[in-house]
């Protein structure tokens, strides 16, 4: 699922970080302190690499390291390049959900990669990708490719993207073939960049995503409650509440077996003198009658040569999905046992808005004929999350932090 | 029309995104095939014995709940290894067993007990599957027979009359 959710992204976003890049490239050549010509060295082939290791912890007592690696090789003038990453999850959790079933705090690694390709001489270009994710109860398999036509002079960017994605999803200690479902993804993804005036840039981006198979979390069991005492179970409902109300039946997650997604993602993008102003609106639906929309600021600002700074606000909203429920009911009796045909706990499902404030920065340690040949790069983003309709928890506070280490051979 | 689009979706967005929900808007699923409920107490014999103590299956979070004399007790008024299982337990007992998976449940009954490996109590019981305590009747047992055989609808108990292990080191009552 979470590679299926970074291939989406990618080829999503692949047209719209073009833009954004151009404008931030281009303001960075811009700045006041630039100079006046940069070297006339040509070297046909270009390297990049960099090291990442992002931290992520949670009021909820969930906290994951991920270090990456990342490298590209390609020519200078960008009609091919490779590229491949490989990273590490490594997860702690012992969150309320864990808890509230009596299980102890969980440990697990996840252990991904992707290696991708593109060729594009001219206007017209090509690239492709595959992917492959491990952990103990989750596999996957992905790939995909876009298309890239550039008209205009550059001015309209057009991008054409499909990807396939298969999960196996099982439980932990048990092998795949004793227990475990499949899940497959198709994403379809579709736009166009348009550079409006030498300062201003639009891309809107759709994606369709269709899922099938069974996505339901071999872990996740949900308390049922008799009629009577449902309404009476509070938002945010303690874990002893539950346990005390519950009746006995707690029966696996249950979702559809099938989900269409549409997103469609406008970026615009204004460089000023001293930086770019970056502002994304996307908004979603579903088949599971999710609706959500998140907006995005971000300012990059060229502060020197050597550092730039960009911070951050997002707000994103959503309602739950059309068979969530705080407080689910079963009954059974007169020889019927009669439970909710769909059933979930997974937060992400439900109601909740969440605001996000973050700041980055990188700082140029190169020459100082080019200081960002070699770079610094460092962020951090507050989350916080307000869930409108759950059992045991009512907000969760999040911090997510990023140091990595770029550089530029050639 | 592009931006009769953004403006159009940004209006399902708000308008969706408002309407919290909180009661089920899905439909009903009632098991179709359930397995029988009056063979029942023989079985669940066995499972309070060897997985309802208060460590294990009698814990109050426990997605699989069992009550019983072994653990948890349903009314107020009982304590553990006092008097039998009540009525009211074991109809608690089946409800959480077979609310456990009721889909698979009414699936491996409607077949006649047919592949109950679909069903995680047959694969945590008989250690196939990780279970944080281990295998508790090994494929052939008579405690695997017992539940097995009430699954397909067996009228024969003497499996289950057949499954106590008195070393069972899960067991709380002496």
């Amino acid at each position: 699922m979470r590679l299926q959710l970074i291939a989406a992204v990618v080829v999503g976003a692949a047209i719209v970080a073009s833009a954004a890049r151009a404008l931030a490239d281009d303001s960075a050549t811009n700045a006041p302190d630039a100079p006046a010509s940069r070297p006339k060295t040509v070297a046909p082939i270009v390297a990049k690499a960099s090291l990442d290791t992002t931290a992520y912890t949670d009021s909820d007592h969930v906290s994951v390291v991920t270090p990456v690696v990342s490298a590209e090789v390609g020519d200078r003038e960008g009609a091919w390049k490779v590229h491949g990453q490989y990273l590490v999850d490594v997860i702690s959790a012992a969150s309320v959900d864990i808890v509230s079933t009596a299980s102890q705090r969980w440990h697990e690694v996840r252990q991904a990669g992707t290696l991708g390709a593109g060729y594009k001489p001219k206007d017209f270009g090509a690239d492709v990708s595959a992917a492959i994710s491990r952990e103990p109860d989750y596999g996957s398999v992905a790939g995909g490719g876009n298309l890239i036509w550039d008209f205009d002079e550059k001015n309209v960017i057009a991008l054409l993207g499909y990807s396939y994605d298969h999960d196996t999803i099982g439980r932990t200690g048990t092998p795949f073939s004793v227990y475990s479902h499949a899940l497959a993804v198709h994403t379809l993804a579709g736009g166009i960049t348009l550079t409006l005036n030498r300062a201003a840039v639009l891309a809107l981006v759709s994606d369709v995503i269709i899922e099938s198979g069974d996505q339901s979390k071999p872990y996740r069991y949900i308390p049922m409650f008799s009629a009577d005492v449902a309404p009476t179970i509070a938002k945010g409902a303690s874990i002893s509440v539950v346990n005390a109300e519950r009746l006995p039946d707690r029966p696996l997650e249950n979702l559809p077996d099938s989900r269409d997604r549409y997103s469609l993602t406008a970026r615009f993008g204004y460089r000023f003198a001293h930086g770019t102003l970056r502002a994304d609106e996307r908004l979603y639906t579903d088949t599971w009658r999710l609706h959500a929309t998140t907006t995005e600021l971000r300012y990059y600002a060229n502060l020197s040569r050597r550092l730039m700074v960009w911070p951050l606000v997002r707000v994103h909203a959503q309602n739950g999905v059309y068979f969530w429920s705080r407080a689910y009911v079963s009954s059974f009796g007169n020889g019927s046992f009669e439970l909710p045909e769909y059933r979930t706990g997974d937060r992400e499902l439900g109601p909740l808005y969440s605001i996000t404030g973050g700041l980055g920065g990188s700082f140029g340690i190169g020459p100082s004929s080019d200081p960002s040949l070699l770079s610094i790069r460092a962020q951090a983003d507050y989350i916080g999350t307000e869930f409108l309709d759950d059992l045991y928890v009512k907000s969760r506070g999040s911090v997510l932090g990023t140091l990595g280490l770029d550089g530029v051979f050639q | 029309m592009i931006g009769r689009l953004f403006w159009g979706s940004l209006a399902v967005v708000l308008v969706g995104g408002t309407a919290c929900s909180g009661k089920y808007d899905g439909a009903s699923y009632a098991v179709a095939d359930e397995p029988r409920l009056d063979t029942f107490d023989v079985v669940v014999k066995n499972l309070d014995y060897s997985c309802g103590n208060l460590a294990c299956h009698g814990a109050a979070g426990r997605n699989l709940l069992l009550y019983g004399v072994e653990g948890r007790r349903l009314a107020p008024t009982d304590v553990a290894c006092g008097r039998s299982t009540t009525p009211d337990e074991i109809l608690a007992d089946y409800r959480s067993v077979v609310g456990l998976e009721p889909e698979i449940m009414s699936e491996v009954v409607a077949s006649g007990g047919k592949d109950p490996e679909r069903l995680t109590l047959i694969r945590k019981m008989n250690g196939t599957e990780s279970h944080k305590g281990g295998t508790v009747f090994a494929i052939g047992s008579n405690g695997d027979l017992c539940v097995r055989g009430w699954l397909t609808g067996s009228d024969d108990p003497s499996a289950c009359n057949n499954a106590f292990n008195p070393g069972d080191p899960f067991v709380a009552c002496p």
